[in-house]
């Protein structure tokens, strides 16, 4: 843990480095760090924004805190690029960089253009420090639910930024790939465009993806999923944050060639999903056979699991999470118990769903 | 410098290799003290003591260069270098990459022809002092 912290700090500007060590934050609970150009530093904590005072101490009052200056910025980003920006245009183009352990460094500045393109970020004067948790076991609870018959059903995380959509496809993929009760290990191919799953730095996977996967880093997504699909033949793709147009066919090839497809995609329901041209046909149809719902508070909590038709599988009920029950299912009568016996409760709903019925809890409802 | 500058520039431009890896791939080719200047500055790079790149480059050019190896203008040029190694933008770092690529031959070829004159005027009055030499003999 000492050296994921010191590799992390080493990002950072000497007196922020030296100020951050004091500080001694538990990596965890950081979620991400915001420097601006002569604007304090904020830090999202344990789910609430603090500032940074000179001795290391945390304040709710960020305007107390410590500012940093162009020239740290300018350091920082010599340190996060190791003195090599140019090394980093393509994801500058895109307004982010990934540093060791898989953190995405989202910048902004001055963005030159050349025929309507980015063709370079100058002047960057604000850094978003996204940190990757790796949380072996947060899938536990949802595997079960994403498996049918012993086959994994096509699974699309819907979530808003922020709220552990990668953190989930990661530990997924991860069981999927080593295997776990509900499955025997598969192939998975991983299309990690902006090195986050897998969270690569200089080709070296800094996180564990499972024994069976096979990592595209740095393709474009629909170009990554072909490229895998001809070259790896996984049994499953999984790819992070879908939803351009030109995702489309490669999705589209994905769902009909055999291989499971697990994807991501920012929303806050299924509606909103249902909304987006590219998801719109794909919901009408039921390409997805089950959809992963999750909100921010706590982040990372599912909200609910649905089936290809919109139909519920598991909701997560407010009040008793908040009460600290971990998640409650309120599928029909299967409610109040915890999420494990509802996960064995649920293989008959499950298998109930395979053979095209309902179980008779949910017929009730 | 021009074979380590051009393997440089393609390791960074295409490859898109960081700098330390490319300094030290370059050096693993670079016969010369030029190679120990490569691995000094990736050196000083991987320690992060929040030294710019300039910096850490004319240290490393101080401690692995000895004075008066290079001449004023060969020091000149190699400090300048600095700034095409740490350009932030892949155009006009592959552009200036070229452009100190074509000086360092610009320069060799000078030095080349220098060295013609001088080796032709070395031959010249070595024959006249031949000549010079028989007449006294004689």
């Amino acid at each position: 843990m000492g050296g994921q912290k010191d590799s992390f700090y080493g990002i950072f500007s000497t007196r922020l480095r030296e100020i951050l060590q004091k500080a001694d934050l538990d990596l965890g609970s950081l979620q991400e760090l915001r420097l601006r150009s002569g604007r304090p530093v904020l830090l999202q904590y344990g789910g609430h924004e603090y500032g940074l005072l000179p001795d290391g101490a945390l304040t709710q009052e960020a305007a107390r805190g410590i500012c940093i200056s162009r020239p740290e910025l300018e350091e920082t980003l010599e340190h996060i690029s190791g003195y090599s920006l140019y090394a980093f245009d393509e994801e500058l183009r895109q307004g982010f960089l990934t540093v060791p352990g898989g953190h995405r460094i989202g910048v902004v500045g001055k963005l030159v253009l050349e025929d309507g393109k980015v063709q370079c970020i100058r002047h960057i004067s604000c850094m978003n420090i996204r940190l990757s948790h790796q949380i072996r076991g947060c899938a536990d609870e949802v595997l079960g639910r994403l498996v049918v018959g012993g086959t994994l059903c096509h699974t699309l995380i819907i979530s808003p930024p922020r709220c552990g959509k990668t953190t989930l496809l990661r530990d997924l993929i991860r069981q999927i790939s080593d295997g776990t009760r509900w499955l025997a290990g598969m192939t998975v191919g991983v299309v990690d465009e902006r090195s986050e799953l897998a969270g690569a730095y200089l080709g070296e996977a800094q996180n564990d993806l499972g024994m069976r996967t096979d990592v595209l880093e740095g393709a474009p997504k629909a170009e990554g999923m072909m490229m895998l699909l001809r070259s790896m033949s996984p049994q499953v793709i999984a790819v992070d944050e879908i939803g351009s147009s030109a995702d489309s066919y490669a999705l589209e090839n994905v769902f009909h060639c055999g291989c499971r497809l697990i994807a991501t995609a920012h929303g806050t329901s299924l509606e909103d999903i249902r909304r987006k041209p590219l998801f719109h046909r794909m919901a009408q149809e039921q390409m997805f056979e089950r959809y992963v719902v999750l909100e921010g508070d706590p982040a990372g909590s599912v909200r609910e699991i649905l089936d290809g038709r919109g139909n519920c599988l598991y909701r997560r009920q407010r009040e008793e999470a908040r009460t600290g029950k971990k998640r409650v299912c309120t599928e029909g009568g299967h409610g109040g118990g915890d999420m494990q016996d509802d996960v064995d409760r649920d293989e008959d709903c499950r298998d109930a769903l395979y053979h095209g019925g309902l179980c008779a809890d949910r017929a009730r409802l | 410098m021009q074979e380590a500058l051009t393997f440089l520039e393609k390791e960074m431009t295409y490859h898109r290799s960081p700098i330390c890896e490319a300094f030290r791939l370059a050096a693993k080719r670079c016969r010369t003290r030029l190679g120990e200047t490569l691995i000094e500055a990736a050196e000083q790079m991987e320690k992060r003591s929040g030294r710019s790149f300039p910096l850490i480059w004319e240290d490393a050019l101080g401690k692995t260069i000895p004075s008066g190896l290079l001449t004023q203008d060969e020091t000149q040029l190699f400090v300048e270098v600095r700034a095409a190694l740490c350009n932030t933008d892949i155009v006009m770092q592959k552009t200036l990459l070229e452009k100190y690529v074509d000086r360092f031959r610009m320069m060799a070829e000078t030095e080349a022809q220098v060295c013609l004159e001088k080796g032709g005027m070395y031959r010249k009055l070595a024959a006249a002092a031949g000549i010079f030499l028989v007449i006294l003999l004689i």
